[in-house]
């Protein structure tokens, strides 16, 4: 049985605590109403997604409304992740913003070319994590119509507005 | 002839055959089918017989070799020498080598009548070389791994040192208010000091991608690079009411990045360092390269060089300390008097180099510095760039 949420769920894929702590925090300081979710690696991410391992019996909706996906993890890391959520017809749908240490232009590339929607390198100071977790809400969760807004369905069909 | 001149003609006979004979490279002579008709007493004693024992004997019946007997027949035909470096004899061991000249004589019709074969020993430069090369890999290798050392390290540097400053934001921002006494001024020094590390290791970063992150080398207009620069640059130059005037300025082959960074370095510092009486003026304008004392890398002439001198109005500097502004973390002047991390210069002189260029400067305190940039035009070496991540 899957209990309703009634905010949207991002799911964080990070194999550091501190950075989930900082992103959380500072999803609270934006305003931003969200819930925030922490897997560790690429390999939990699946589990997390196809509700299996340690994630059999959870109790919540399997599909987050949006991934945020750390590329350098241990076990699977995020471009392998990515790869196979991108594989899979139902899991594709859910936009995966890739949010990393790494600027490299390789990763940046590639990322966009394996099908992630965003790319944001982590900011330095806490300041503009504020105001980067406060735009990216604000944009994904409130202006952005995303397949899975909440409780893990999709969203109700809407009369086109021209 | 009479008997003065058949001895005069003996007597010079011995000479020859006696300098031909104590000659130390080994020497013979052969004729167009490579019978020996005379060998040296180097040539017998390397090959270990008696000189005797080479008279009449085919020459590739002793040591049969087909490439070189192909390369002696060709002579033969065209009556053209052949030269051959560090390459090794069956007559002399397999441990030794030798330049080798395979020289025709010819008579008056232009036809080959015998070959010389005239041997130098090349043993100890052969082995200096491989020596050489043995000690430029090593070098190479020890270079790239300090390159990747300071490139890692700085990266993975960052890592905790944002978490630092992060945990530091959110405590002032949480409980700044709450903190008594001197509290909240040494939460803020600590996080000014977390910042300023953050620039040091940023400057680090950027210094040691010059060669690990480079671009390749590409037709760079620098005309286009300083516009760049100057719209970059433009509401620091607003802010100073200081005026940049640019001449022409060449073509040449770089790495268009680094072009923009060395000269937008240059022309921001020429800003920073203004002096507090008026606005300042910068001035970028090329520069023919006469006779100097300029040494010139191997493989660029002088004249394939340009000269870019970019001058300012500024406080100058000290020319006792022009060693100084170009060595990392180097700063000639108080944090509180102007901001910086003192890499500035280091990188410029690091793109530079990079470039096979030089980059100097002069200056007379209190009225201004000129910074002259040499470049090569094109670059003729393939460059030594490497890319990590």
């Amino acid at each position: 049985m899957k209990i309703h949420k009634t905010s949207p769920v991002i799911l964080m894929v990070d194999d550091d605590p501190d950075d989930y702590y900082l992103t959380k925090a500072a999803l609270e300081e934006s305003g931003a109403q969200t819930e925030l979710d922490l897997v560790a690696d690429g390999q939990e991410l699946l589990d997390y997604l196809f509700c299996r391992g340690k994630f059999v019996d959870a109790e919540r909706p399997s599909h987050p409304s949006l991934i945020l996906l750390d590329l350098n993890m241990p076990v699977k890391n995020g471009k392998e992740a990515l790869t196979e959520l991108k594989a899979d017809p139902d899991l594709r749908q859910i936009p995966v913003i890739i949010y990393t240490n790494s600027t490299a232009a390789e990763d940046i590339m590639s990322s966009y070319q394996l099908g992630a929607s965003s790319y944001i390198p982590k900011p330095a100071s806490f300041q503009s994590l504020v105001e980067a977790m406060g735009t990216l809400s604000k944009y994904w969760l409130d202006i952005a119509v995303l397949p899975f807004m909440e409780s893990g369905q999709p969203p109700p069909e809407q009369p086109a507005v021209s | 002839m009479n008997n003065q001149a058949i001895q005069h003609l003996q007597e010079r006979n011995t000479l020859l055959e006696n300098i031909l004979f104590h000659i130390a490279s080994p020497i013979l002579y052969m004729d167009p089918d490579f019978r020996l008709i005379l060998v040296n007493k180097a040539f017998a004693a390397w090959a270990g017989h008696r000189r005797e024992f080479f008279v009449g004997k085919g020459y590739f019946d002793l040591y049969p070799d087909p490439r070189r007997e192909a390369i002696f027949k060709r002579a033969v035909e065209t009556a053209e020498r052949y030269f051959a470096l560090q390459e090794t004899f069956p007559h002399t061991g397999e441990d030794t080598y030798w330049d080798w000249t395979l020289q025709p004589v010819t008579d008056d019709h232009g036809t080959v009548t015998g070959l010389i074969l005239n041997l130098t020993e090349v043993t100890e430069q052969k082995l200096a070389r491989q020596q050489w090369r043995h000690y430029r890999k090593k070098l190479e290798r020890s270079n790239r791994d300090l390159q990747d050392f300071a490139y890692t390290a700085s990266h993975d540097l960052q890592e905790p040192l944002r978490k630092v400053r992060a945990f530091g934001d959110l405590l002032k921002r949480r409980f700044g208010k709450t903190l008594q006494g001197d509290g909240l001024d040494f939460l803020e020094r600590m996080v000014r000091a977390a910042d300023r590390m953050q620039h040091l290791i940023e400057a680090l970063l950027t210094y040691s991608r010059i060669t690990t992150q480079a671009q390749p080398f590409e037709k760079v207009d620098l005309n286009e690079t300083v516009a760049e620069i100057l719209s970059n640059l433009e509401s620091r130059i607003s802010e100073t009411g200081g005026r940049v005037e640019v001449g022409v300025l060449p073509t040449i082959e770089a790495d268009p990045y680094q072009m923009l960074q060395l000269f937008q370095n240059l022309v921001a510092n020429a800003l920073k360092f203004h002096r507090n009486g008026g606005p300042p003026l910068v001035r970028l304008w090329e520069e023919p390269v006469g006779e100097t004392e300029f040494q010139p890398p191997p493989l660029i002439p002088v004249d394939e060089f340009c000269r870019i001198r970019v001058a300012d109005n500024g406080i100058g500097f000290d020319e006792r300390h022009l060693d100084r502004i170009f060595a990392p973390f180097q700063r000639l002047h108080g944090r509180s008097e102007f901001d910086g991390v003192g890499m500035g210069l280091s990188i410029c002189q690091r793109i530079v180099e990079r470039h096979q260029g030089r980059i100097t400067a002069s200056s007379i305190k209190g009225e201004g510095s000129t910074f002259t940039v040499e470049l090569p035009r094109s670059q003729p070496l393939p460059d030594q760039r490497r890319s990590t991540t």
